[in-house]
This record gives structure tokens, C-alpha cells and sequence, in this order.
């Protein structure tokens, strides 16, 4: 007679196997000690797990929708952004051919994020097959803090499944942009959904506001759908860039132009 | 003229005829000439340079004889070549003379005086104090050529020179008449040996320059091959051997140079670079394996690759590393010099010019505040884990279009932001915008108008950097900005988006 063993002891021996199977890469320290980089804005890090970005994780980000993609990127480039401060190594950003329709990295604009430009190795634009040789040998090498794929064409099943091994033995998120109109990334463990939004208005902006003027333009702002493989529903929330600290802040409230509306005011701004 | 610095004074080293004319001896203080003859050109002399100069000179004169060496005696310089045996190769020694002053004239050399004579001494002293530029002397000619020549050219130090001349004794003639124990017991046994020397009675015999040749490995195959896998074995062969070569001379290869050797006398070539000097065996494999995969389909082996040359092109001494005990910055040490040799394998594969590592430059206009695509130039990869410093007051996008993209706007005149704009094909209302920040191109881009740049976001949420080019009312001929690929202005101003904020 054979005595079927208990859920929390198949748990322990689920978490025993796991141990053993990733105790040699940095990965599976990572996932035994729990390695993540914090956004810097507590609500953010919570929704991605508790702590922030995982690392050796693929961690997709898109453009909520079809819209206009390049809020995704510049996400994407904060959230890395995020990951070098903590973690040493190159932030690689590796390209598809369509990607100048996004635009490519500045040096200053990087520089402007808090991004060393000598500590980025931009390399595209590259053919699907040469990307993903890019993006395995970058985390098969070592020495990569970060790193960002826009590739052309979502990778296959195969290529993420070996991308998310390569990604494990390194330690470095890898930071996919999805394309939003095909078929989510499989094995992606975060996936978030983003959409521009107007920035808010500054805080003196009602009060002296000159005849005749433009309103300034804010800090990017965005809409964010977190969501975790087994997590349940996204998580939705705004968050903007903090140019003064290069860290993602709170960034709920109303933009500065929702018309109609006399009450309601965000941390910062109020509605006109 | 050229001057140095000696005995707390500008003295003069070297002058030219003109200003010899005018008053400039050798040794004379700088500021006496300057009182007598305002008008000088003075340069500061550079010995070390000019040495290093004549070396150079020397070597490119191997064509002539293998046998080179560069020759200084003061103010003098000289290369002596020995000449035994090569002159046949020129038709004779007439013709290597021909030669010889043909392409030293064409170098710009065309003061030069040339001697030929039985021994490097004779012709030295001929060509310093003969009476013509081109001198060629045999053995039965040499005592009358050299006899009326002063005795400096025995090389002799110049206290001995100079009790040469008080006991009268002011040619090379002269010295000869005179009995030769009795030269010996008045000035030294080194006038005699000189003497010698100068008659070709003792062999004066050259200490050429060592050759010098770049640091390479051969490997020559039994039979030929041709798949990748034994042509990447081949190449890690030749780098092992080439990487010990490189160890022992201390150097470090930044480029190499492959070549594989074809049936039938047609070789193929395979370049690879490496961004800080190599002389590992691994790494030099490595990126050659990868610069051969990345060729692999334009690589012809024919039938059959015999054998193969890695050459370092450019060798370079290795600096010592020294090796921190502090285990953060061994780690991060570590770190650099791994994303140094990714980056070396991304170019060997992928080609230098898809992989670009950004790079600030001290300038405000966008396409010149960043390098263009990184070559292999040196890797200084920065401290990896510090943030970089922006000067304050630079708002830049981090994503730009490459070249700006043109755009239509409507924009208030002479210097308002734009409220509607037209770009790829979708009408834009701007609703915030910050700026002009004007940039203006350097002086000596005097044809590219001036930009005018603003921040704007338009109705949902898109915030872009656009520009414009030229102002409302110019003329259209000098508002045209040419390297951006826009079509001719109509007017004066032309509206571009050039980046995007997120």
C-alpha cells in the first residue's frame, strides 16, 4: 500500500529539485535569495513581485493596444536604466531593422536618464536569426548588466525558451519589446502593458499662467498593466519619470487638459 | 633656425645659410642674433625627433642595401649603407647613385650629399667635406681625394683636433706626410687608428639596425581543407603560436591579419580587430572563428585552403596590469574586461558598424554630441557602475531619428512653437511646448542654417523634439539645410521631428 505524500511536502521537494537544478548559476541564487532591482516607486516593485524587476527573467514590455510604441521602449530603457544602477556590467540594447522607425539611443538623452553612454553597446540593426545569436551570446558571455531586445518579429517558442536559459545563467532581466499586434511572449514571466499618456501640469502652472503662453511640457507619464505569469489580473497603474532622481515616481492623478472637468487634482497638478 | 635651450639661455643649434649670412653662428645666444637681425625664424630643435627621423629615413633606405645604419656626428647626420655586392642589382654603382638621388630629391631631399668609397669612413668624410655633392672614389683615387680634406673629418675629439691645427697640421694630407711614430707620441695612438680607418687599413665594419618584423605565425597543412570547422581549427593553430610569439616580446595585437593560402596562388584574406591589445590564444581564436562564420558564405576555399599566415598588424606594448586586492573592484575589473571581449566578438561577427557604443562629445549640435558608429578604437570602457553627470540645463530625447524626419507645422512667426503639425501623414495638436533653445552650427559650417528646437507633446501624450531650420522670411537659399535629405525649402523655414521623449 503506497501513502500518497502531502502538498506541502511536494512543495519541499519541488523547492529542493529547483535548488539543485539552478544552484550553480547566478539565477538560481537569485531565485533562492531573491534578487531584484527596485524602480524605485513601491506600488511598481510590488505589482512586479515584491521588490521589482526580476532578474534572469524575461520581462516583456508593450505598447498597449497598437498605439504608438515608443512609450513602450522608453519604459523599457528606464527599467533598465533601474537594473544597471544595481548591477555592474554593459546595458545592451540590441535592434531589428524597423527600430529606427522608434528612433535609436542618443548618447545625451541617455546620458540625460542617468544611463552612462559608455556603458551602453547599442548593436542593430540585425536580422531576426543574427538578433537572437546577439542576445544569447551578450548573456552567455557575461559581463551584461541589461539587456533590451527590439527585435522585428516576436521569437518562437524555442528562441524565448533559450533566451529565458541564457537569461537565468546570466542574471540580467531581459527586457523584450512585444510587439502588440502579435501573440504575447510565452515564457515571459512579467509582462507590462503600456500607454502614453499627457504629462501633468506643473504646479504653478493655474495660479501664473501667462497670456498667450503654452502650457510646459512635463515628465513622460504612463499607464502601466503589470501582470505575472500565475499572478492573476494586471495590475493597472500611472506612473511618470523623475528627471531629478532617474527613478519612475507616482503618476496618478488628472493631466493638466482633461476637458470638462473643474474638480479633482493629482499629487502635482490640477485640472484645467 | 632652430634653437634649444643651454646654460640658462637660448643658444642657437642649427641655422640655415641665409642666416648664417646675416650673423647666426651655432652656440650664439638667441637674443644677441634677434638685436642684430629682427627678422628670424626661430623653431625649437627637437634631437630626439630628428634621431628618430633619420631612423625612419634609414630603414626606407634598406631598398638600397640591407646593410643601413643612421649615422650622427654633432650637427651632422648621416646614414651609412655598405653597399658590398647589391650594386649590379642598379646596373652598376652609377646607376644606384642615379637612383639613390632621384628618389631623395623626390622626397624632398634634394640636399643631400652622396659618397662612395672603399670604407664607411672615407666615404663619411668625403661626404662632409668633399667639394662636390656626389662623390664616388676608388681605392687608387682615395689618398689624393682625401688628402686636401680638413682633419675634423677624422673624428676625432676636439681637443686633439685642435693641437692638430697649432702644430699646423690642418689637412688630411698634411697628417699623412708626417711620420707616423712621432703623430702617435704627440697627440695619441687614436690619430694613427684613425688614419687607418680612414685609408681602409683597418675594417670599420657596419652595426646595421636590427629588422624589425611584425610578430606572425605559419602553419602549413599536409593535405588541403576546406569546411569551416578545419579552416576555424586552422586559425586557432596559428593563433596559439602567434599568442606565445606575442608573450614572449611583451606586445599585444589590436588588428590581425589572416591569410589562407588557395590552390593555384589566389589567398583570402580575413581581417579581425580586437578594441585593447591581445595575446591570449583563446581570445585571438575566438575572434577569428567568428570573423571566418561571419564570412563563411562569401569564403571560396576552392580546392583546398594549404596553409595559412596570422599576422599582428599593429603589435603594441602590453601594459603591466596591476591586480586590486579589493574584491569589488576585482569584480568590477572583471566585469569590464568582459563586456570589453563581448564587444570584440560582436564586431568580429556582426561587423564594427552594427555595434556602436554612444560616446558624449563636447558639442551642442545633436548629430555632433555623440560618435557615429564605433569602430575599433581604443576600449576605455568607464567605471560600470557609476551614473553619468548630464550638464544641467540639456533637456535631450533618448531616442532620435536618423536623419531628422520632415515635418509640416503651423507655427506663430518669428519664433513660436509649432500648434499643429504634419508628420507622417497624421495632423498633430500640440497642446504643451517648451523652448527655442537655439543651436547654431560652427563658423565653419557657415552654409547650415541655424535650429531653432522645442519640446512639445502633443493631444495624446506623444512628445517629440522637433526643429526648425532657418527662420520665417530668410531667403530660401541659406535656410536649406543640406545634410538633413529634406526636399528644396519653399520658404526660409523647414520644420523637422528629430526625437522622441517616451
Amino acid at each position: 500500500m503506497t501513502t500518497r505524500p502531502s502538498g506541502a511536502a511536494l512543495d519541499q521537494l519541488r523547492r529542493a529539485i529547483s535548488t539543485i537544478e539552478h544552484r550553480d548559476s547566478p539565477c538560481g541564487r537569485a531565485r533562492v535569495g531573491g534578487a531584484r532591482f527596485s524602480t524605485g516607486h513601491a506600488p511598481l516593485d510590488a505589482a512586479l513581485g515584491g521588490g521589482g524587476l526580476p532578474g534572469g527573467a524575461l520581462v516583456e514590455v508593450r505598447a498597449e493596444g497598437g498605439r504608438d510604441t515608443v512609450g513602450s521602449v522608453a519604459v523599457a530603457l528606464g527599467l533598465g536604466a533601474q537594473v544597471l544602477r544595481a548591477r555592474p556590467g554593459l546595458g545592451v540594447w540590441i535592434h531589428g531593422r524597423r527600430a529606427g522607425d522608434d528612433g535609436l539611443p542618443h548618447a545625451p538623452g541617455l546620458a540625460a536618464a542617468g544611463i552612462a553612454p559608455g556603458r551602453m553597446l547599442v548593436v542593430g540593426p540585425l536580422a531576426p536569426d543574427l538578433l537572437l545569436w546577439a542576445a544569447e551570446e551578450c548573456l552567455m558571455a557575461g559581463g551584461v548588466g541589461a539587456l533590451v531586445l527590439q527585435p522585428d518579429i516576436a521569437p518562437g517558442l524555442v528562441a524565448a525558451r533559450r533566451l529565458l536559459l541564457a537569461g537565468e545563467r546570466c542574471g540580467a532581466p531581459v527586457l523584450v519589446l512585444g510587439d502588440p499586434r502579435l501573440a504575447p511572449l510565452a515564457p515571459a514571466r512579467v509582462r507590462l502593458e503600456v500607454r502614453t499618456l499627457p504629462s501633468r501640469a506643473p504646479p504653478w502652472w493655474a495660479d501664473r499662467r501667462p497670456a498667450g503662453w503654452m502650457m510646459p511640457v512635463g515628465a513622460p507619464r504612463w499607464q502601466l498593466q503589470v501582470g505575472r505569469r500565475g499572478a492573476g489580473a494586471p495590475h493597472e497603474m500611472e506612473v511618470e519619470w523623475d528627471h531629478g532622481t532617474h527613478r519612475f515616481r507616482d503618476g496618478s492623478g488628472l493631466a493638466h487638459r482633461t476637458p470638462g472637468l473643474v474638480v479633482g487634482s493629482g499629487q502635482h497638478g490640477r485640472a484645467a | 633656425m632652430l634653437v634649444t635651450h643651454e646654460r640658462s639661455a637660448l643658444r642657437i643649434t642649427t641655422a640655415c645659410a641665409r642666416a648664417r649670412k646675416a650673423g647666426a653662428i651655432p652656440g650664439d645666444a638667441l637674443s644677441d642674433v634677434r638685436a642684430r637681425v629682427p627678422a628670424l625664424v626661430v623653431a625649437h630643435a627637437d634631437p630626439a625627433g630628428d634621431l628618430a627621423a633619420l631612423e625612419r629615413l634609414a630603414r626606407r633606405m634598406r631598398r638600397w642595401s640591407p646593410w643601413v645604419k643612421p649615422v650622427t656626428e654633432g650637427t651632422v647626420h648621416g646614414i651609412a649603407l655598405d653597399i658590398t655586392g647589391v650594386a649590379h642589382l642598379f646596373g652598376d654603382e652609377t646607376g644606384l647613385v642615379s637612383d639613390m638621388t632621384t628618389t631623395l630629391t623626390g622626397a624632398g631631399l634634394a640636399g643631400a650629399r652622396i659618397a662612395l668609397a672603399p670604407g664607411f669612413a672615407a666615404a663619411w668624410a668625403l661626404a662632409v667635406a668633399g667639394r662636390s655633392a656626389c662623390i664616388r672614389v676608388d681605392s687608387q683615387r682615395l689618398v689624393p681625394a682625401l688628402a686636401p680634406l680638413p682633419v675634423e673629418v677624422l673624428r676625432l675629439p676636439p681637443a686633439i683636433v685642435r693641437a692638430l691645427r697649432l702644430a699646423g697640421l690642418r689637412t688630411i694630407g698634411h697628417v699623412l706626410a708626417g711620420p707616423r711614430a712621432v703623430l702617435g707620441h704627440r697627440f695619441g695612438a687614436l690619430v694613427g687608428t684613425r688614419l687607418d680607418t680612414l685609408m681602409g687599413k683597418v675594417r670599420d665594419p657596419l652595426d646595421p639596425l636590427p629588422h624589425r618584423t611584425r610578430p606572425h605565425a605559419v602553419r602549413r597543412l599536409l593535405e588541403p581543407v576546406s569546411a569551416l570547422e578545419a579552416l576555424q581549427a586552422l586559425a586557432g593553430d596559428l593563433a596559439a603560436d602567434l599568442a606565445t610569439r606575442l608573450q614572449e616580446a611583451g606586445l599585444g595585437a589590436r588588428r590581425l591579419s589572416l591569410r589562407l593560402w588557395r590552390g593555384g596562388g589566389v589567398d583570402l584574406q580575413i581581417d579581425a580587430a580586437a578594441s585593447t591589445p591581445e595575446a591570449d590564444a583563446g581570445r585571438l581564436a575566438r575572434l577569428l572563428c567568428h570573423r571566418l562564420e561571419a564570412g563563411a558564405d562569401r569564403l571560396d576555399p576552392g580546392f583546398g585552403i594549404e596553409g595559412g599566415l596570422l599576422m599582428a598588424c599593429d603589435p603594441v606594448r602590453r601594459a603591466a596590469r596591476q591586480v586590486d586586492l579589493d574584491p569589488d573592484a576585482a569584480e568590477r575589473a572583471g566585469a569590464r574586461e568582459a563586456a570589453r571581449n563581448l564587444a570584440d566578438r560582436l564586431r568580429a561577427r556582426l561587423g564594427a558598424e552594427r555595434v556602436r557604443r554612444p560616446r558624449l562629445n563636447d558639442a551642442w549640435l545633436p548629430e555632433d554630441a555623440e560618435d557615429g558608429p564605433g569602430g575599433t578604437r581604443p576600449a576605455d570602457i568607464p567605471a560600470l557602475v557609476q551614473p553619468c553627470q548630464m550638464a544641467p540645463g540639456r533637456t535631450r530625447p533618448t531616442l532620435v531619428y536618423r536623419p531628422p524626419e520632415p515635418a509640416e507645422a503651423v507655427a506663430e512667426a518669428p519664433d513660436g512653437p509649432p500648434r499643429l503639425l504634419r508628420w507622417r501623414r497624421q495632423i498633430l495638436t500640440i497642446v504643451a511646448a517648451d523652448g527655442p533653445e537655439r543651436l547654431c552650427p560652427p563658423w565653419w559650417r557657415g552654409h547650415e542654417p541655424t535650429r531653432d528646437y522645442y519640446r512639445v507633446e502633443t493631444a495624446d501624450g506623444r512628445r517629440l523634439w522637433v526643429f526648425r531650420a532657418g527662420m520665417y522670411g530668410a531667403p530660401a537659399d541659406t535656410a536649406v539645410p543640406q545634410d538633413l535629405g529634406a526636399p528644396p525649402p519653399p520658404s526660409g523655414a523647414r520644420w523637422f521631428v528629430h526625437g522622441r521623449f517616451g
